[in-house]
């Protein structure tokens, strides 16, 4: 190889490895940029339509249907029922945006939630139930205790759509078991946007 | 400087071994760059699809776009898979590719991680590389690829570690454990490389001796055949070269050699006589003498004709001519090859008739000479008490009373008895005087001319016409005048007593160059013409009766006579002989071929007496 050819392998394994670092850390930026977040209301909102158990912690998850993100946080929701069971009520609510059809709704999301036992999927016409506890983005999980009181407010998931241990589950399962939990107990969303834009 | 000494056996064994082991080892990197290849463009399809299958789109509500991961799969695979992908077709087999290869595939297990959500599933992708990168046989390719993931690990477990250990409050040192991991397998795949290579090494080192092996028989087979055809090669000219024509045919005769001293000898060439029976060249008497040989030894297989000098007459287009043949058999393939050598023994023959003429002619001219003594002897003992007889009957004669006729007829037949008897002794005297000649130089046509006179009457008598034609370049010859004087006048009394009704004697004197096949010229040295000689040739040609053909052989014999009845002695022709080859000329007596009559020819050396 000669002196120039070599000059040019090299420029061009040089311009590779930027090229390839740039896509990779965009993608990391993307992935562990968490969505819009409201502060949940701190204790159960009076007009909520959601049947309240009061001798059990109640959980709350807010999904898009259609958010693949979202797949990680129902997930994270199955292991985390499988290690309450019997300790937390749990709904999984499915926001409905007028004029949708029941296919739309009853997506492989809505299936795969509807499969963890211990939880009650239900749909959420237009985003009421949503809105009335200040989530705007899939995946935002709530937990509130047997008195109405907030426990936990925030995402489930390590990053958008990862799968695997996390912070946010981990606190919550914590809680669920009434133990004392140090530090924060509101965690990044990362997630679809429950709502349009314009909303 | 260079080591320019051979190398030896157990050298150029590890020398190609070693070349041996990188041709295989080249072979494989470009394989597997190969396989790389088609795997990274895989490997991105896979990516895409994955990425439309699980996160095809991004949504806010009821609007939606395209999800970013599969831009990201497009793109960003796209680019991590094109590099290798180019390389691995531009540059198959170098280093520098296999380790861009090692760290894409790195890559693409990070992307893929990534475009499944981090499904620890996905993570095997990263031990799945590692092994198909072990498949480049070449344990230092590993080594980019656990860099990167070790890499990844570190910087990520720094700044974003809940993206890699799911935790966030985790221990510095677990990007350790998780490339541990990956280590083990790289150890795994260490001592796999090692083994594939140290096998490759074996078949090599096995390959290489195997290859001297053959090598050293090839060229042993090129040295023997190089041997073999220069054998062929020395056979081929010995036969080539031979005096003998050899001619090589199968069993049943078929010709398939033909050496040049055989096209030569049937002036056939090689290629008219492939494929044609040797029997063809042999005359129909000879044939069944050689096919019956062939044919025996071909039943029992005993050498009746194998191996032995057969005389045979062979053809030459359609010229008869006599041969010698040995007949040697090879049994070859289960099927006999007969190789004959056939030899021309024209010249031989004729050789041998020469001798023995030479042999009849010592014993003819000893026999002369005893009769010669002989005569001699008888002839002095004779003629003394002849001539006392002749004197007493020639004094009877005058002294008898001769009215008597029984006297007188008693004393005629005495005295011709005794003239007659007289005539013999002279005769006798002159053959054994025939020892010694006194040479001069002389024009055979003076000679002849002083002989003429001689006969004159004789021919006159018979009414015999005498032509001479003497050519005038003839030159001088040594010669003894009065003995070639006696020899002409015998020579044409003998041509007048052939012609007792009249007729033409010619007499023709002539220079002559002798060539080959002239009858009188040979090859030997004892010869005594031979072609190119200058010569004179005397012809004394007759239009008489001609020589009987009974006693051609014996006309020189002395005392030999045809005319005994009328006084023939027999022995003109002998001294006649006798003084020709006292000059080491020839005397030949033989018919004319045109015209009947005979013809006398004396050839005379021009030099060299």
């Amino acid at each position: 190889m000669t002196m120039k050819h070599k000059w040019v392998f090299a420029s061009s394994v040089l311009v590779w490895v930027l090229l390839v670092g740039a896509g990779e850390t965009f993608l990391l930026q993307y992935s562990s940029t968490p969505a819009l977040q409201m502060t949940a209301p701190a204790l159960w909102p009076e007009g909520s339509q959601i049947a309240k158990n009061t001798k059990l912690p109640l959980l709350l998850l807010f999904v898009h249907p259609k958010c693949p993100c979202s797949r990680a946080t129902v997930g994270e929701l199955s292991k985390i029922m499988t290690h309450s069971q019997g300790k937390v009520s749990a709904y999984v609510l499915f926001a409905k945006p007028e004029g949708v059809s029941e296919k739309w709704l009853k997506s492989d999301l809505w299936k795969n939630a509807s499969r963890i036992p211990g939880v009650q999927v239900l749909e959420d016409p237009n985003g009421f139930e949503a809105k009335r506890f200040h989530s705007l983005t899939s995946g935002q999980t709530l937990l509130y205790d047997a008195k109405g009181r907030l426990l936990f407010e925030g995402g489930i998931t390590a990053a958008r759509g990862h799968f695997g241990d996390n912070q946010g589950s981990e606190t919550i399962k914590q809680l669920i078991q009434g133990n004392a939990v140090k530090g924060r107990s509101h965690f990044k969303v990362f997630g679809c946007a429950l709502f349009n834009h314009n909303e | 400087m260079a080591n320019l000494l051979p190398l030896n056996k157990s050298e150029q064994i590890q020398a190609r071994s070693e070349a041996l082991f990188r041709e295989h080892q080249q072979k494989i990197f470009k394989q597997t760059d190969r396989v790389f290849a088609v795997l990274f463009f895989l490997q991105w399809v896979a990516g895409i699809v994955a990425a439309i299958l699980i996160s095809p789109r991004a949504w806010a509500g009821t609007q939606s776009s395209v999800h970013v991961h599969v831009l990201a799969a497009v793109i960003l695979g796209g680019a991590i898979s094109f590099f290798p992908i180019l390389l691995a077709l531009l540059r198959p087999g170098k280093t520098s590719t296999r380790y861009v290869i090692s760290v894409a595939q790195m890559l693409t297990s990070a992307l893929l991680i990534h475009l499944s959500g981090g499904r620890i599933e996905t993570h095997f992708h990263v031990f799945g590389s590692l092994a198909f990168l072990a498949m480049y046989r070449d344990w230092k390719v590993l080594i980019p690829a656990t860099v990167v993931v070790a890499l990844d690990h570190l910087i990520r477990g720094m700044f974003w570690p809940e993206s890699v250990f799911g935790v966030l409050t985790i221990e510095p040192w677990r990007w350790l454990e998780h490339a541990g991991w990956v280590l083990f397998e790289d150890i795994v795949l260490y001592y796999s490389c090692l083994r594939s290579v140290n096998g490759m090494k074996e078949i090599a080192d096995r390959t290489a001796e195997l290859q001297w092996v053959n090598q050293q028989i090839e060229a042993a087979v090129i040295d023997r055949t190089h041997e073999l055809r220069e054998s062929e090669e020395k056979t081929r000219m010995i036969i080539e070269t031979a005096n003998d024509a050899f001619i090589g045919t199968d069993e049943k005769g078929m010709i398939s050699e033909w050496n040049k001293e055989a096209e030569s000898m049937f002036q056939y060439s090689r290629a008219e006589a492939m494929g044609k029976q040797f029997s063809d060249f042999i005359s129909e008497e000879s044939r069944e003498v050689y096919q019956k040989g062939i044919e025996k030894f071909l039943h029992n297989g005993k050498k009746h004709a194998s191996n032995k000098c057969i005389e045979l007459t062979a053809l030459r287009k359609n010229e008869k001519f006599p041969v010698e043949i040995t007949v040697s058999p090879i049994r070859h393939n289960g099927s006999y090859r007969l190789n004959v050598f056939v030899r021309d023994i024209a010249e031989r023959k004729k050789a041998e008739e020469e001798l023995r003429s030479a042999q009849s002619q010592v014993i003819q001219a000893e026999k002369m000479n005893s009769i010669g003594r002989v005569a001699s002897g008888v002839a002095h003992e004779v003629k003394n008490p002849l001539a006392i007889l002749i004197q007493g009957i020639e004094f009877l004669m005058k002294k008898v009373d001769q009215t008597d006729p029984d006297v007188r007829m008693v004393l005629q037949s005495m005295q011709t008895a005794v003239a007659k008897a007289d005539i013999v002794v002279r005769g006798m005297l002159d053959f054994a005087s025939v020892a010694s000649v006194k040479m001069e130089q002389y024009h055979l046509r003076h000679i002849l001319e002083t002989s003429l006179p001689l006969v004159k009457h004789q021919l006159d008598r018979q009414k015999i016409t005498l032509v001479q034609e003497f050519r005038p370049d003839t030159p001088e010859l040594m010669l003894d005048k009065n003995r070639i004087e006696q020899v002409f006048v015998n020579l044409l009394l003998n041509a007048s007593h052939a012609m007792p009704n009249g007729g033409v004697i010619t007499v023709k004197v002539y220079p002559k160059k002798l060539s080959v096949g002239d009858p009188f010229t040979g090859k030997r040295k004892q010869d005594l013409f031979h072609a190119g000689e200058e010569v004179v040739i005397a012809d004394i040609e007759d239009t008489g009766h001609g020589i009987p053909p009974e006693v051609a052989d014996k006309i020189f014999d002395p005392f030999f006579t045809t005319r005994r009845t009328s006084g023939g002695t027999g022995l003109g022709l002998s001294v006649v002989r006798n003084i020709i080859q006292m000059h080491r000329g020839i005397i030949n007596l033989e018919n004319k071929e045109q015209g009947g009559g005979a013809r006398a020819r004396i050839l005379f050396r021009t030099s060299g007496l």
